[in-house]
């Protein structure tokens, strides 16, 4: 055994030289965080990240597949170069962003990251991801902190194309309190960060407006039986019931809202997790008279329901996740972002600078995208955050399209 | 008997093995059936974007060729068996190739001309065109040619039957290092990459997607030259017991030497495979040596980690704030604690009662620490954050490698006491616990002492592997403890050899590390991981690293 | 085996023995009855439900219970008879739920759920079950079967397995999204008993569960078959001395198993109206328990079990978390059910209502 302890010992001494970041000059790029070189005939490598397995399965798959979509629409190349994306399975939990980031870092070839579904996943893996200069787009990821003024250096390399929990709850809010003019509100979570966040934050919100949260509930995710909350709510009679809970337990709540006395004329506002086909198949006749909160902008309503056809051929459903059109979004900003600075040289090799690439992709402004024009600031939030109140009028699962089905209500 | 005792019997049922004919189609029904299943789950698809030998084959290529190969195989050796000569098998090698070829070659015409896709969503017309090799996409054409092909594959696969024993190895070893090169390009590419002198080396060898062509023959012929150069060579018997040896002292060298040598992902899957290690060892002492069932054996890991969290973190939760060093002692006890609480309720529990009270005591710690009412204690689902990474003397472990190295040194430690307690005075308490409680009641053993004990040192150590868990990932979430990972633990287990230590290791590498190194196939990944189960399970039934005992008495 | 009274007077040594456990478990029981009482009493003075309210938890209990017990009788008789807990139950269920889905939609496609609901309900529930038991069958020949002679927990680790590839591949093959099982004409209404509104479906599937066990039990305790089920169950070597083919046996069993798994799939979806291809792992956990809780091996117990455990999360929250003004009581649910089936197991080790199928010991 003595051997084997000392073996041990001093191997785990040995420091291993891990080659820092460091400017670099390889063809007609010179880079302070180094150069990717393409060689011709060639991939661009981007890598993707997102929960594929375990419970937020649709929402990754969902988000991956809207990626391929944009990679697809883009005509699937760079300046003449293919791009290959490859994913990696992030679950939805830190270690799974960490090991999947890792994983996508080890190819020293890779230029940019889209992903991941999760904010616990992104505050492991973009820092993993940055600190070797490959910056990383996020889909899901919404908790604020993520792109804070006062955010760790490790985030520097991180922007989203989704808006993030404060800017979403404010408007809901806004039309909760101003335009309906509702004074009382229940709110319900299932214990994943990002449901509990943004109802922690509509709350705040809500109640700094003068409402009051009678009741503030939370299920499990699993849960199907919802009947002995909604009783439990009823009891504290509010106005109006917010829950961002994804699509299995949104379904359930609605449909057997009903079923408990005093519910039945409640309306229920939900969030951009199920804003997809998917919900009015799990919910049924209760989708009607749904409210959810979704992009609003000219692009999202005409360009959307030819997505969710193309994502219907290519992959034999329609988006069963709320965020395929942030995956095609940031797949979006990342090509673009890889053409603006992707340089030739004579014998036609490609190369990318990655502190250039950075810049660039933070220098997005007013990108044509399927959310909404994507502008970035200079703390990596480019989602257009212009959002609307959708309403659900039909019942058929086939008739999901943004704008008939479901119809913007507000603004 | 509960079922994590025996299942023991003294019958077998054999099948009754027809005509040479009808087992030939009934393998190409088989090879055909695992095709269409592997198509139409989706994985094809999947598989077919990366290839085994660059611009060649494709995984899903492969896959489905070794199922058809297999298939011949099993043909021609169930002819031979009858007596057939080698061109008869070959030739039921062919028709089980035909049977497959047909069969699949039906379900894409199948897929092509009817609208399956409302039930079965991988039945598009990107699979399809996936499989048209020739002609347009749900052609007869292209369906001769899957007809063909299948053909060919399985008489290739009966003549590989027909070759002789040692030669079939050699191929098959070939086959094997190919596909193996192929499928963990990444690892091999940044082991040539790191290796001195090497780096040159890979881009011959590997392309972006894949293995190089020239390497690919150069790999397949080398890897079954060697196995023969090695089968031929005469060398004395070595004694049983030597080979372990070597093979221990072989899989220590690989566990410090090869995470050094390739890159951060292989050394942070190395990292998690380490920490498993330290989990199962706690379970080992649990299950392998007392024999008590524990589903619940995350809720020690999440009290290592949250302990972790709560000492080491900047977050205003934190109860103290200690240094890494002095943290891990603490996690490590409060698990052994909170080990020793779980253990004495459910001290009279048996069998899988005890399983499934403790997996409803595992499932509460999990509710308890992701629900609103402890939030202000343990953060909810938000979970803590910022949590400092261990320094020694100013030099901090941030990479992956330094974790990895840290926990392998805790499950040497971890390792040593184990094999300390199991060979001592309490560990021959635990295992006559294990083979009866009342005949080990009756000779006296002090089976209240000895069941805390098992529980504490197995939460102990479990509650290690979290606190370096959280300290790793600098911050902690409800999600990260699952049912799933008692699960997890129970299987390296099993797999591994129950009771057995380096069993532990074996079984940590291939059920941690495999379904990472596949984490690109996404959400194929735990289809994959089920089939590894199952098959090990049958071509393993008592683990991969038996422990000796039990081995011995299989053998006798 | 050693003689009862050995055992009895090993006990009474292990009594004497061991005072210091029995003092702990007093003040478990002591604590537990003390929680109970402060919860319920202050879940009574907070008044937040009406008895209105409570009788329609009690409905809502004996739902999901329901469900919760035809998947704890596939599991008490595949356990009465191999001594192995099939972790791919649940999946099987899961799978013989999409079985009656296909079943329902083409039903529906031709028009005649609507018009016919009483008819084409048992062949929905008849899709699911042969799916069901057919799934199951290939669990017993890829898991069970071959380690039917060796000593290991390979059979456990192979469920494990089957209910991952159940799981995936029925992702892979069937989509990830929620399907909707379509109406069943006038079974869709609601009708009102004393002021409370009570679903139709969720009768019929309360009438189902209680069909299938009485089923389950002439099976068992009248059939040919039933007679076998049980001699293997009590002790297989001697089952096959006395020539009953025990592979059959226990072919049969698993069909049996599976077509329940199947009912509890079809009828989870009647309820529940929603699935997808996750549903299973949970749900079998919870029949798992429920037959734990009743008694394993024991048919009856795991009706009792489910019920049992349903009523315990429906009714747990209001009755006992209320009381301690927690916030957000029903995140507890699982908790309550778990907490129960904790104590029941400390308390009584063999179950609510004792195992049953084979008199072995535990």
């Amino acid at each position: 055994m003595n051997w084997f302890g000392s073996t041990t010992l001093a191997a785990s001494l040995v420091v291993i030289a891990c080659a820092p970041l460091r400017a670099e000059t390889l063809g007609p790029v010179t880079d302070e965080l180094g150069v990717v070189k393409i060689l011709k005939g060639q991939p661009i490598l981007i890598g993707g990240y997102a929960s594929q397995s375990g419970g937020d399965t649709n929402q990754g798959i969902a988000e991956l597949h809207g990626a391929e979509l944009a990679l697809k629409d883009f005509g699937g190349k760079v300046r003449g170069f293919p791009v290959k994306f490859n994913t990696e399975d992030a679950q939805c939990t830190a270690e799974g962003g960490q090991t999947a980031a890792t994983k996508l870092a080890a190819n020293r070839q890779l230029v940019a990251v889209v992903g991941p579904s999760c904010s616990s996943g992104a505050r492991v893996g973009a820092p993993i991801l940055w600190n070797l200069g490959i910056p990383s787009i996020g889909i899901g990821a919404t908790a604020p902190g993520l792109t804070a003024t006062d955010r760790p250096a490790g985030f520097k390399g991180f922007l989203r194309v989704v808006p993030n929990d404060l800017k979403s709850a404010e408007f809901q809010v806004d039309w909760v309190r101003s335009k309906l003019g509702l004074g009382s509100v229940a709110t319900i979570h299932d214990g994943s960060p990002y449901t509990e966040q943004l109802v922690r934050a509509f709350e705040k919100d809500f109640v700094a407006k003068g409402g009051k949260v009678v009741a503030s509930e939370a299920i499990g995710p699993s849960d199907n039986d919802l009947r002995p909350v909604l009783t439990r709510i009823a009891g504290r009679k509010p106005d109006l019931i917010f829950t961002p809970v994804f699509v299995s337990s949104t379904g359930f709540l609605l449909r057997q809202k009903g079923e408990v006395a005093g519910l039945k004329d409640t309306p229920v506002l939900g969030g951009e997790g199920v804003f997809s086909a998917n919900i009015i198949e799990a919910a049924g006749p209760a989708v009607i008279g749904f409210r959810i909160v979704g992009p609003s902008t000219e692009q999202f309503s005409q360009r959307f329901p030819s997505f969710v056809k193309a994502f219907e051929t290519e992959f034999g459903e329609a988006p069963t996740g709320g965020f395929s059109a942030w995956g095609y979004d940031a797949m979006l900003v990342a090509l673009k972002g890889g053409e603006a600075v992707a340089k030739a040289d004579a014998d036609g090799n490609l190369y990318i600078g990655r502190k250039a690439l950075r810049d660039a992709l933070f220098a997005t402004r007013d990108l044509p995208g399927l959310t909404g024009k994507l502008t970035c600031s200079a703390e990596g939030d480019c989602g257009a955050s212009i959002y609307a109140i959708w309403e659900f009028a039909d019942a058929s699962p086939t008739s999901f399209a943004p704008g008939t089905n479901p119809k913007k209500v507000f603004p | 008997m509960s079922s994590f005792d025996i299942v023991t019997s003294s019958f077998r049922i054999h099948r009754r093995r027809g005509h040479a004919v009808a087992e030939a189609v009934r393998a190409g029904a088989f090879a055909g059936a695992a095709a269409i299943a592997f198509a139409l789950v989706g994985a094809y698809l999947i598989m077919d974007r990366r290839f085994v030998v660059e611009d060649i084959i494709t995984l899903a290529q492969t896959v489905v060729l070794l199922f058809v190969l297999g298939g011949g195989h099993a043909a021609a050796r169930s002819a031979a068996r009858d007596g057939a000569t080698a061109a008869t098998a070959i030739g039921f090698g062919a028709l089980a190739g035909l049977v497959a070829g047909l069969l699949f070659a039906a379900a894409i015409l199948l897929v092509a001309h009817v609208g399956l896709r409302s039930h079965l969503v991988a039945a598009s017309p990107m699979l399809v065109r996936a499989v048209t090799f020739l002609g347009a996409p749900g052609s007869a054409v292209a369906a001769a040619v899957l007809v063909t092909a299948g053909t060919a594959a399985g008489s290739v696969g009966a003549a590989a039957a027909m070759l002789r024993a040692d030669r079939r190895t050699a191929v098959l070893i070939g086959l094997a290092a190919l596909l193996g090169a192929g499928l963990f390009r990444d690892v091999f590419a940044g082991l040539l990459h790191n290796l001195p002198g090497l780096a040159a080396l890979e881009p011959m060898v590997f392309g972006v997607g894949g293995v190089t062509p020239v390497a690919a023959a150069v790999i397949a012929v080398g890897a079954a030259g060697l196995s023969l150069v090695l089968h031929h060579r005469r060398r004395p018997p070595i004694a049983a017991s030597t080979r372990r040896r070597i093979e221990g002292v072989l899989l220590v060298v690989l566990l410090v030497l090869v995470p050094l040598v390739t890159d951060a992902f292989v050394a942070q899957v190395a990292m998690l495979v380490g920490l498993y290690v330290l989990m199962a060892m706690g379970l080992n002492i649990e299950l392998g040596l007392a024999g008590l069932v524990d589903l619940g054996f995350v809720a020690f890991f999440a009290v290592g980690a949250y302990t972790m969290a709560l000492a080491c973190s900047s977050d205003p939760r934190a109860a103290v704030h200690l240094s890494f060093w002095l943290a891990l002692p603490l996690a490590t006890t409060i698990a052994a604690v909170a080990g020793l609480l779980f253990g004495l309720p459910v001290l009279r529990v048996r069998g899988d009662y005890l399983a499934m009270a403790t997996l409803g005591l595992g499932e509460i710690v999990r509710v308890l620490v992701v629900s609103d009412a402890m939030k202000p204690y343990l953060g909810g689902s938000q979970g803590i954050i910022e949590i400092a990474r261990p320094s020694l003397g100013g030099w901090t472990l941030d990479t992956p490698l330094q974790f990895y190295f840290l926990a392998l040194i805790l499950a040497a430690l971890v390792g040593l006491v184990s094999w300390r307690l199991q060979h001592s005075r309490i560990g021959r308490a635990w295992l006559a616990i294990r083979e009866d409680e009342d005949v080990a009641q009756a000779l006296g053993i002090d089976l209240v002492a000895a069941k805390l004990l098992a529980y504490t040192v197995g939460a102990a150590f479990a509650g290690m592997a979290g606190a370096v868990f959280a300290a790793l990932i600098g911050s902690v979430y409800p999600h990260s403890f699952q049912l799933a990972i008692s699960i997890n633990v129970l299987a390296i287990l099993v797999i591994g050899g129950l009771g057995s230590l380096p069993g532990v290791v074996v079984g940590s590498l291939v059920l941690i590390g495999l379904p990472e190194l596949l984490r690109e196939f996404g959400e194929f990944r735990y289809l994959f991981y089920g089939i590894a189960l199952v098959v090990t399970m049958h071509l393993k039934t008592e683990g991969l690293w038996p422990a000796v005992a039990r081995q011995e008495a299989t053998d006798a | 085996m050693a003689p009862r009274h050995e055992r009895l007077e090993a006990l009474a040594e292990w009594r004497r023995q061991s005072t210091w456990v029995d003092g702990v478990l007093l003040a478990i029981r002591l604590g537990v009855a003390a929680t109970i009482l402060v919860g319920f009493g202050g879940s009574l003075v907070a008044g937040t439900y009406s008895i209105g309210n409570i009788a329609s938890f009690v409905v809502f209990g004996l739902t999901i219970g329901c469900i919760y017990a035809l998947v704890a009788l596939g599991y008490t008789m595949v356990y009465g008879i191999l001594r192995m807990i099939n972790f791919a139950h649940g999946d099987v269920m899961m799978v013989g739920s999409f079985g009656g889905l296909f079943a329902a939609d083409a039903l529906s496609g031709a028009g005649v759920l609507e018009a016919a609901p009483l008819l084409s309900l048992p062949l929905v529930v008849a899709a699911g079950m042969v799916v069901g038991a057919g799934v199951a069958l290939g669990v017993e020949r890829i898991a069970y079967r071959p380690f039917l002679h060796v000593r290991s927990l390979a059979p456990l680790i192979c469920a494990i397995g089957m209910s991952f590839v159940l799981q995936y591949a029925a992702r892979g093959l069937f989509g990830s999204r929620n399907r909707a099982y379509p109406g069943f004409g006038w079974m869709e209404r609601t009708f009102e008993v004393g002021g409370l509104t009570i679903p139709m479906l969720q009768v019929v599937a309360f009438v189902a569960a209680g069909v299938m066990l009485a089923g389950l039990l002439a099976v068992v305790r009248l059939t040919r078959l039933g007679r076998a089920m049980r001699a293997v169950a009590e002790d297989r070597d001697a089952a096959a001395l006395v020539g009953i083919d025990v592979g059959r046996v226990i072919v049969a069993t698993f069909a049996i198993g599976g077509a329940m798994a199947g009912v509890a799939g079809v009828l989870y979806a009647l309820v529940f109206k929603q699935i997808t291809v996750f549903l299973g792992f949970s749900l079998g956990i919870k029949g798992f328990a429920a037959a734990i809780l009743g008694g394993i091996g024991n048919l009856p117990g795991a009706l009792v079990g489910g019920l049992v455990l349903g009523l315990a999360e429906a009714l747990g929250p209001a009755l006992l978390l209320e009381g301690f003004a927690l916030p957000a009581p029903y995140q507890f649910k699982d908790v309550i059910g778990y907490a129960m089936l904790v104590m029941v197991l400390i308390f009584r080790p063999q179950g609510l209502l004792g195992e049953r199928l084979a008199d072995k010991r535990a």
